[in-house]
């Protein structure tokens, strides 16, 4: 039965994906060939569509991960658990492209790869506990075990979360303010900004078909740990 | 006139690339494996 239904979801999350991966490159055409160059920053302003939309989604990967284990702890509900076992992985993925597309625009922009402000170092530590997340569920064989302790770290990444949208306010740092999420209205050309929101978008759709892919392999390697266990 | 700086726009669109794809295709792999073996143990 669980064999069924985690076909279904590796399916769904396999069509989600593919749609998602073709509208990416929609997105690589629509930023490259019908949004205007930035005149002071020049064609590396561009990574802008790519970077910002993965931290997004990145962010909002785990925060699901944080919510969903808030509410394991609280409901002990199997889905949540794996909900959020997937979310963090798919979220570790988008902070890879983020850890990897901010530095590539750090280097023409600020003249550095890296600098250790607020912002990034933040940014750095999420991802890193988030690797830990993963190492700590593969370390621990019990499955309720693994799913009380990892939803606890979970629930302690998400706390995170407020403090890096906030430390560019909060703290003196080389990264831009916010120019969208932010209580007045978004300070960027209407093409520019039409690029990155369906950039957003997009990340979205491959974040939904990457976290249903995911879920879909847990459940079936839940269904042979289960067999394994009971032989 | 803008900077020269078009080479780190290229490899910051390729990695990207490379990455998503690379895991995508990643996952997909390690999904049909355990669905296969999760069949085969199958009563």
């Amino acid at each position: 039965m669980s064999a069924t239904a985690a076909r279904a979801y590796v399916r769904t999350g396999t069509a989600i994906t593919l749609v998602g991966l073709v509208a990416l490159a929609g997105v690589y055409v629509l930023a490259l060939k019908f949004t205007p160059t930035e005149m002071r920053q020049g064609l590396a302003q561009k990574i802008f569509y790519l970077h910002v939309p993965a931290a997004w989604n990145a962010l909002l990967a785990f925060s699901v991960v944080g919510l969903c284990g808030g509410l394991f702890l609280w409901l002990n509900d199997r889905r949540l658990d794996r909900l959020a076992a997937s979310s963090a992985e798919v979220g570790v993925a988008l902070g890879v492209v983020m850890l990897t597309t901010g530095p590539i625009w750090a280097k023409p922009i600020w003249g550095t790869w890296w600098t250790w402000d607020a912002r990034l170092t933040l940014t750095l530590f999420l991802f890193f506990l988030f690797v830990g997340y993963l190492a700590l569920r593969a370390a621990l064989h019990d499955p309720g075990e693994r799913a009380r302790f990892s939803a606890v770290v979970g629930v302690l990444g998400l706390l995170l979360v407020p403090f890096i949208h906030l430390s560019v306010y909060l703290f003196r740092t080389l990264h831009p303010q916010p120019i969208v999420l932010k209580p007045s209205a978004p300070s960027l050309p209407p093409e520019m900004l039409r690029t990155l929101l369906v950039s957003a978008l997009v990340f979205l759709v491959l974040f939904i078909g990457l976290v249903t892919i995911r879920y879909g392999l847990a459940l079936a390697e839940e269904e042979t740990e289960g067999r394994l266990d009971a032989a | 006139m803008p900077p020269d700086n078009g080479g780190y726009m290229v490899a910051a669109y390729a990695a990207t690339a490379v990455i998503l794809v690379g895991y995508a295709v990643m996952l997909m792999r390690r999904a049909r494996r355990a669905i296969e073996r999760a069949a085969r143990e199958s009563p």
